[in-house]
């Protein structure tokens, strides 16, 4: 991918976001506050525009801008935690200007164990890392292939994730407190870091996001 | 319900608005519109006290930017921490070259976005160390005292830092003194009733009818049980021992009192509540020093209250009776002992 490209993807983010805000609200009144629909359209918007207004065909530049967009954007907990994913990608890919597999690699790689430092959550515990946890497996199994194609492979991944999270008792933050912890309710974020690589895979192969 | 917003987009900013053009005389915006602060710094070479947290819970904590307390809040969204920029933003405001405390809640959100402002503060060659607060004796059990929520009673620590960071104590002495005062503090709430979210305008969780919930979160998350108790006597009966004997509070100990309203309680019975609380420290032999009665931490409309206590010591006693002069935290000179 591309500068470019990536501009492109926050563009796609911040429209699956905010398209799919009332779904994430729903999801997360069930077992938190109600607030993450909101929260990740607005960031998403705020990555949409930091990434537009940077110039340049640096790949690690667009992503650190994307992320600080995702930072000032989406508040709470959620926010600070997307956010590291989009600054570790963007330290991965630092002066490239094509964004390859191998920075995916590393920069997800880097986050996961940045997100459960900073949650102090571990994977199994209902949150976003277990969406995250299984797409870094399958893109390590697809390192050598092309960017579009290891993404395929980690969108499935991260949403079979997302969905293996509903058997899940939460640990952290309010779903914690939730009748049985959660259980039967599936965690939303991990459904948005799944829309977060189907949107990727969309947008690396081409198509429409 | 119907609540009095004009743009939920807006409601934040248009809070912080209202508030500037109220007390002006006091606090300022910063060099971020979410970011409220003293109209006149501290002096240069005292240590900056700063805080993050989620709006909706006024007047913690802008309400308590001034001389002897706060010196800076980044406001974040309805009950949503904010981000570690705004926080970030906080920090910077708060440094007089002395660095700076940052006093974070212990709530998922203001941890994770705190630790990244820290970092984020740091690189820029900022010092400034975080204070996690934490009392709430329901959220985890005895022993794990570092995993419990962040409540009222973190009130004692941010007066006490604030006094003394005033006086010119170093950011290391801060540390040390403000985890005293947590490590000696404990909290119990009882929930009556929610708060109404100025967002949806609906419920944030919902009550049995007749059922009081002991420990409750103020966002709903539940705590020790529910009870049925009838009266403000029998209610506060069933708390006090909860938080007595987790200390423990002994016999001949000196304690600071905070009984806090959480929005939808009336001091009317707030008072009777303290009348209650009072008794029963009688009876324990633990002697109250200057209680506060009122509503400071709040969820909207919630119906509730906690109880707060804090082991006193000549440290805090004296920081506890230091002046203050913030829009809802005024303790004039002349009304010490």
């Amino acid at each position: 991918m591309t500068a470019d490209e990536v501009r492109a993807l926050a563009d796609g983010l911040a429209q699956a976001y905010a398209r799919e805000r009332d779904v994430l609200a729903q999801l997360d009144a069930a077992t938190g506050d109600g607030d993450h629909g909101a929260g990740m359209a607005r960031g998403f918007d705020r990555a949409r525009a930091a990434t537009a207004e940077i110039d340049g065909d640096d790949v690690g530049a667009v992503l650190t801008a994307a992320g600080r967009g995702v930072m000032s954007g989406v508040g709470g907990a959620s926010g600070a935690l997307f956010a590291s994913l989009f600054l570790a990608l963007g330290a991965a890919a630092a002066g490239a200007t094509t964004l390859e597999t191998e920075h995916v690699v590393a920069g997800c790689a880097d986050a996961l164990s940045r997100i459960a430092r900073l949650g102090r959550a571990e994977i199994g515990d209902k949150t976003m890392l277990d969406a995250l946890a299984p797409a870094l497996d399958a893109l390590r199994a697809h390192a050598d292939d092309a960017l579009a194609d290891a993404l395929a492979a980690a969108a499935l991944a991260a949403r079979e994730g997302a969905v293996a999270t509903v058997a899940m008792c939460a640990r952290h933050g309010r779903a914690r407190y939730a009748p049985e912890a959660g259980v039967g309710h599936v965690d939303p974020g991990a459904v948005s870091m799944a829309i977060l690589f189907e949107t990727w895979h969309d947008v690396a192969r081409g198509g429409a996001a | 319900m119907r609540k009095l917003v004009n743009d939920p987009d807006r409601l934040v900013d248009d809070m912080i608005d209202g508030y500037v053009a109220a007390y002006g005389d006091l606090v300022s915006r910063g060099d971020h519109p979410r970011v409220v602060v003293r109209r006149r710094s501290k002096p240069r070479g005292r240590v900056g006290i700063a805080i993050g947290n989620g709006s909706g819970h006024e007047p913690i904590a802008l309400g308590w930017i001034g001389a002897g307390m706060l010196d800076a809040n980044a406001v974040g969204e309805v009950f949503a921490a904010p981000p570690p920029d705004l926080v970030l933003e906080a920090i910077r405001a708060s440094d007089r070259g002395a660095g700076v405390l940052l006093l974070v809640s212990r709530h998922a959100g203001d941890v994770i976005n705190a630790e990244m402002a820290v970092e984020l503060a740091r690189a820029e060659g900022l010092r400034v160390e975080p204070l996690l607060m934490y009392d709430d004796v329901s959220s985890a059990p005895k022993g794990r005292e570092e995993d419990r929520r962040g409540a009222p009673g973190t009130t004692f620590v941010y007066k006490v830092v604030g006094a003394r960071a005033e006086e010119g104590a170093s950011l290391d002495e801060l540390v040390a003194l403000g985890s005293r005062v947590r490590d000696a503090t404990r909290t119990l709430a009882a929930a009556l009733a929610p708060g109404v979210s100025p967002l949806t305008g609906r419920p944030m969780f919902s009550l049995p009818e007749g059922e009081v919930f002991l420990g409750m979160g103020v966002h709903g998350e539940p705590g020790l049980r529910s009870v049925t108790s009838a009266t403000a006597d029998e209610l506060v009966r069933e708390m006090m021992p909860e938080i007595l004997d987790d200390l423990p509070f002994e016999r001949g100990d000196e304690v600071l009192v905070l009984v806090n309203g959480m929005g939808g309680t009336t001091l009317m019975e707030l008072l009777v509540v303290h009348r209650s609380v009072a008794a029963v420290l009688e009876e324990r032999g633990v002697v109250p020093y200057r209680p506060l009665v009122g509503s400071f931490v709040t969820t909207q409309e919630m119906a509730g209250f906690s109880i707060s206590l804090c082991r006193l010591d000549d440290e805090i006693r004296r920081a506890w009776d230091a002046p203050v002069r913030a829009p809802f935290f005024h303790r004039p000179e002349e009304a010490n002992p």
